[in-house]
C-alpha cells in the first residue's frame, strides 16, 4: 500500500505533540483513511510493546561502587595538585623559552604583542583550547574526555 | 532512571553500569562548568546518551575486528520468541539515531523539545526520525503487528 502523506504527521499524533489546529485536521483525515487507521493502531501497539520493557534494578553493590568512584575523585588532593603544579612547570618552561628566543627585543621598550597562539601556549588554564559555549558542547567535551582516558 | 536509559540503548546491564558510572564521574569533574541552560536531568541524560552511543560505536568495531576474515553466524531476523516480542532485539535492529529517539519517547515518556534539547537537534528532526524509526519497525514487524 502506497504511503499517505498524512504518515508523517501521524507520528506526532500519536505522541500528542501535534498543534490543537493540526489535531482536528489529523482526525478527520484519519476517520476516512483506512492506511493511516492502520498506521495508528500500529503505532499503539509499538508503544504498548516497548512500554512493556523490563529494565532491571541497578545492583546495590554496582551503587556502593559508583558511590566509591566518585568519592575518590573528589579526594585526590596529592593528583589535583600534581596536575596544577605540572601546569605551571610548563608555563614556565614555555615562558622561559619564548623569553630566550624574543630575548634581543629586551633593549627596546616597546614590547611586541604576543601572538594568539602564544598567549594561549602560555596560559595556566589547560583547557582553554575547549570552548564553554553551551551544555551540549561541555556535554559533548565531557564524553571526548572520558575516552582520553 | 539513568541506568533504565542506559540499559535501554545498549541492550545490557555491564555495559549500562559502565556508562552511567562514567557519565556520572564525568559530570561530576566538570559540574563547574555547567551553565544551567538546561536542567541538571537534561544535562545528565546529554551525558550518558553520548556515552552510550561511544560504547555502542566501540562494541561495534570490536565485533567487526574479532569477526574480520571468519565466516559469520548472522543473528535471527525475527526477534519474536513464543509469540513474544524481544523488544532489547528489536530496538537493537535500529540505527542508532532512531534508537535514541524512540528510547528517548517511547520508554523515558520525554517530549519533542526535551529530546531535541537531549540530542541538540531541532525539533522537526525529532519528529522526522520518531517517524522513520516507526516505519522502520512497522515495516519490519508488519505480520506480528497486524494480528
Amino acid at each position: 500500500m502506497t504511503e499517505c502523506e498524512w504518515t508523517i504527521r501521524l507520528s506526532a499524533y500519536h505522541d500528542g505533540e501535534l498543534p490543537e489546529a493540526d489535531v482536528m485536521a489529523v482526525e478527520q483525515h484519519v476517520s476516512q483513511c483506512p492506511a493511516c487507521q492502520r498506521d495508528l493502531r500500529q503505532y499503539r501497539k509499538l508503544s504498548v510493546l516497548i512500554g512493556r520493557e523490563e529494565i532491571p534494578e541497578l545492583a546495590g553493590a554496582t551503587l556502593e561502587k559508583m558511590k566509591d568512584a566518585i568519592e575518590w575523585e573528589g579526594n585526590p588532593v596529592i593528583l589535583r595538585l600534581a596536575r596544577r603544579m605540572t601546569g605551571i612547570a610548563a608555563a614556565v618552561v614555555i615562558g622561559g623559552a619564548l623569553w630566550l628566543m624574543t630575548g634581543n627585543s629586551l633593549a627596546s621598550n616597546t614590547p611586541t604583542p604576543l601572538h594568539d597562539w602564544e598567549a594561549a601556549a602560555v596560559s595556566p588554564v589547560a583547557d582553554a583550547t575547549q570552548p564553554n559555549t553551551g551544555d551540549a558542547q561541555l556535554a559533548e567535551w565531557i564524553v571526548t574526555d572520558l575516552s582520553r582516558k | 532512571m539513568l541506568f533504565g536509559l542506559a540499559y535501554s540503548l545498549l541492550g545490557n546491564s555491564a555495559d549500562a553500569e559502565d556508562a552511567l558510572q562514567e557519565t556520572l564521574l564525568g559530570a561530576y569533574r566538570h559540574v563547574g562548568k555547567f551553565e544551567g541552560h538546561s536542567s541538571v536531568k537534561t544535562w545528565l541524560t546529554k551525558i550518558l546518551v553520548r556515552q552510550c552511543a561511544r560504547v555502542h560505536r566501540s562494541r561495534k568495531a570490536r565485533r567487526q575486528m574479532s569477526l574480520e576474515g571468519m565466516e559469520i553466524e548472522r543473528p535471527s531476523n525475527a526477534p519474536i520468541l513464543d509469540g513474544q516480542m524481544d523488544v532489547r532485539q528489536m530496538l537493537a535492529g535500529l540505527s542508532e539515531e532512531h534508537r535514541e529517539v524512540m528510547v528517548l519517547r517511547e520508554i523515558e515518556g520525554l517530549s519533542y523539545e526535551e529530546i531535541a534539547d537531549v540530542l541538540d537537534v531541532p525539533r522537526g528532526t525529532v519528529e522526522s526520525r520518531l517517524h522513520r524509526a516507526r516505519q522502520h519497525l512497522k515495516e519490519r514487524f508488519a505480520n506480528y503487528l497486524e494480528e
